[in-house]
C-alpha cells in the first residue's frame, strides 16, 4: 500500500547547498502530488521553523550543515522532532558515519549522487510507514505497561527460576510498603513469613512448565512493617523481558476474612438466642399457661388455687430473669443499633 | 378388673409433672401417672416397666439436665427390647424448627406437642391408651 501517495506530507529539508536542495525539490514534486516542502538551510534557521513546521512527516538531513554536524545534528533534529523519521543525506565519503547513525533511529541514510526520484520516493514512504508501525507498537507497548503499573490490584512479577522480582506496580508498593527499588532485590520467599516457606517450597517443587494454574489459592504475606495479611493469588505464566516468568495478581482479603468471622461469631450468637428463646423463655411461659389451662379445666374446684397462683408468680418472675438476660446477650453482639435503640435497651 | 393405664411423664419442671397429673387423671381417673425428673430416671423406670410386661404412654421432654428427651430415645433404642409396648409423645416448650422437624422424623415418636398441653391434647393423650 502506497499510502504515500493519497495522504499530504510535510518534508522538512535541511541542506545548505542550495543546488542539491532544488533537486531534491524537483525529484519530490515529480513524485509526490501532495506535498509540502519546508527548506532550512542550517541549523540555526532550522530552530526557527519548529513552530510552522509542527507536522513534519519526514525529515531529509544533510549530515553536514555549517553551524552543526553529525551525530551530535542528528541528535538535536531527533529532538525537536521526535515523532518524525530521519532520512540523512550524504557523500560517498561518509556514508560510513550515516551508516553508524542508523543505530540511533535514523531511517535510512542515501548518497547524494545516487539520489533519483525513485530512490528518494521509496525511501520516504518507507520511513513514514515503518515509523507509524514502530510507534503504534510503542503505543502498545506503553498501554500495556500502564495496565500493569497503574492496576489498582497490587501485582507484580518475578523470575521463575531465581524467585526474584522482576518487576512490581505502584498498588503493591503501596499495599506492601516497599519501593519499587526495595522489590527489586527481593525474591518472592520474603514476602512469606518464615513459617509459610514450607508450603512456598513445596509449590517450587513443581517442574515450572506445572505450575501453570491461574488461581494459586489463599496464602499469608508479610508486608514491609511485619504486618501479616491474607492474600488470594492468583497468577499465570508469563514470557517477560526475555524470561520465564510469572505474573501475580495479589488480593488482600484479610479485611474480609475478620468480617467474615466477626458475622459468624454473631450468626452463632443468634443461633444461641434463638435456642434461648425456643427452650428457656417458653419453659416458664408454657408452665404459665399450662396451670391456667389446668385451673379452667375445673372452675368449680379452689382448693389449689392459692398454691397454683403462687406458681403463676414463680414463673413470671422466672421469665422476666431469663428475658433480662437474652437483652443483654444481644448487646454483646455490637449490632450497630440506631442511637435510639441503643438507649432503649441500656435503659 | 380394669386394666391399668399408666403414663410417664419424663420432665425436670415439677409444677408441669403436677398439674399434668391432675388434669390427666381428671380426664381419666384409672390414669396412673409415674413422674420421672430426667432421662436417665426415666430410662431405668421403661426398663422396670418392659420387664413388667406392661404397656404405656411417655411424655417426653427435650431440655432436661442429666439426659435430655433426644440422649433418651437413643439408649431406649439401644439398650432396651419391647420398645412396640411404649407409645412415646414429645412435650416440649420448644417451637424451634429443628426440634419439631427431628421429632416428625423419628420413627419412635409418635407425636410432637408444644406446651402447655391443652384439654384437647391432654384428652388425646388419655384415650390413646
Amino acid at each position: 500500500m502506497m499510502a504515500g501517495l493519497t495522504q499530504k506530507i510535510h518534508v522538512l529539508v535541511v541542506e545548505d547547498n542550495i543546488g542539491d536542495y532544488l533537486l531534491i525539490e524537483e525529484h519530490l514534486l515529480e513524485k509526490f502530488e501532495q506535498i509540502k516542502i519546508t527548506h532550512c538551510s542550517n541549523y540555526k534557521h532550522t530552530l526557527s521553523c519548529i513552530e510552522k513546521a509542527s507536522d513534519i512527516s519526514v525529515v531529509l538531513l544533510d549530515l553536514f550543515l555549517p553551524d552543526k554536524s553529525g551525530t551530535n545534528l542528528t541528535q538535536k533534529i531527533q529532538a525537536l522532532w521526535p515523532d518524525a523519521p530521519i532520512i540523512v543525506l550524504t557523500g560517498y565519503s561518509d556514508s560510513r558515519t550515516a551508516r553508524e547513525l542508523l543505530n540511533l533511529g535514523v531511517s535510512d541514510f542515501l548518497i547524494k549522487d545516487e539520489i533519483n526520484p525513485e530512490i528518494l520516493h521509496k525511501s520516504i514512504i518507507y520511513a513514514i510507514e515503518r515509523n507509524s508501525f514502530v510507534r503504534s507498537l510503542e503505543q502498545a507497548k506503553q498501554d500495556y505497561e500502564e495496565i500493569f503499573e497503574v492496576n489498582p490490584q497490587p501485582m507484580f512479577v518475578y523470575d521463575s527460576k531465581t524467585l526474584q522480582i522482576i518487576n512490581a506496580n505502584d498498588a503493591a508498593t503501596m499495599k506492601y510498603g516497599y519501593s519499587k527499588e526495595e522489590f527489586l532485590n527481593m525474591t518472592i520467599r520474603e514476602l512469606r513469613p518464615t513459617d509459610q516457606i514450607k508450603f512456598l517450597e513445596e509449590r517450587l517443587s513443581l517442574p515450572i512448565e506445572q505450575r501453570t494454574q491461574k488461581y494459586a489459592g489463599v496464602f499469608i504475606h508479610k508486608l514491609k512493617s511485619g504486618e501479616e495479611i491474607k492474600v488470594e493469588i492468583y497468577s499465570s505464566n508469563i514470557h517477560y523481558k526475555d524470561m520465564e516468568a510469572r505474573l501475580v495478581v495479589s488480593n488482600d482479603i484479610t479485611e474480609k476474612q475478620n468480617y467474615l468471622s466477626t458475622i459468624e461469631e454473631q450468626n452463632k450468637k443468634l443461633k444461641k438466642i434463638a435456642w434461648t428463646q425456643s427452650h428457656i423463655v417458653r419453659a416458664p411461659l408454657s408452665r404459665i399457661l399450662g396451670i391456667i389451662n389446668y385451673i379452667e379445666s375445673k372452675p368449680e374446684d379452689t382448693s389449689d388455687l392459692l398454691f397454683f397462683l403462687q406458681q403463676l408468680r414463680v414463673s413470671a418472675e422466672e421469665l422476666d430473669v431469663i428475658i433480662k438476660q437474652i437483652v443483654d446477650e444481644t448487646v454483646t453482639l455490637n449490632i450497630d443499633l440506631n442511637a435510639e435503640n441503643k438507649e432503649h435497651l441500656d435503659s | 378388673m380394669q386394666k391399668i393405664k399408666n403414663i410417664l411423664i419424663v420432665d425436670d419442671d415439677l409444677i408441669f409433672q403436677l398439674f399434668t397429673t391432675k388434669m390427666l387423671q381428671n380426664a381419666n381417673s384409672s390414669i396412673n401417672v409415674i413422674s420421672c425428673e430426667n432421662g436417665l430416671l426415666a430410662y431405668e423406670k421403661c426398663k422396670e416397666l418392659l420387664n413388667q410386661k406392661q404397656d404405656f404412654v411417655v411424655l417426653l421432654d427435650i431440655n432436661m439436665p442429666v439426659m435430655d428427651g433426644w440422649e433418651f430415645i437413643n439408649k431406649c433404642s439401644k439398650e432396651l427390647i419391647g420398645l412396640e409396648r411404649i407409645q412415646l409423645f414429645m412435650v416440649s416448650s420448644s417451637t424451634n424448627s429443628n426440634d419439631i422437624e427431628k421429632a416428625k422424623n423419628h420413627h419412635c415418636i409418635q407425636k410432637y406437642y408444644i406446651k402447655p398441653l391443652s384439654i384437647t391434647d391432654i384428652n388425646e393423650i388419655a384415650s390413646s391408651i
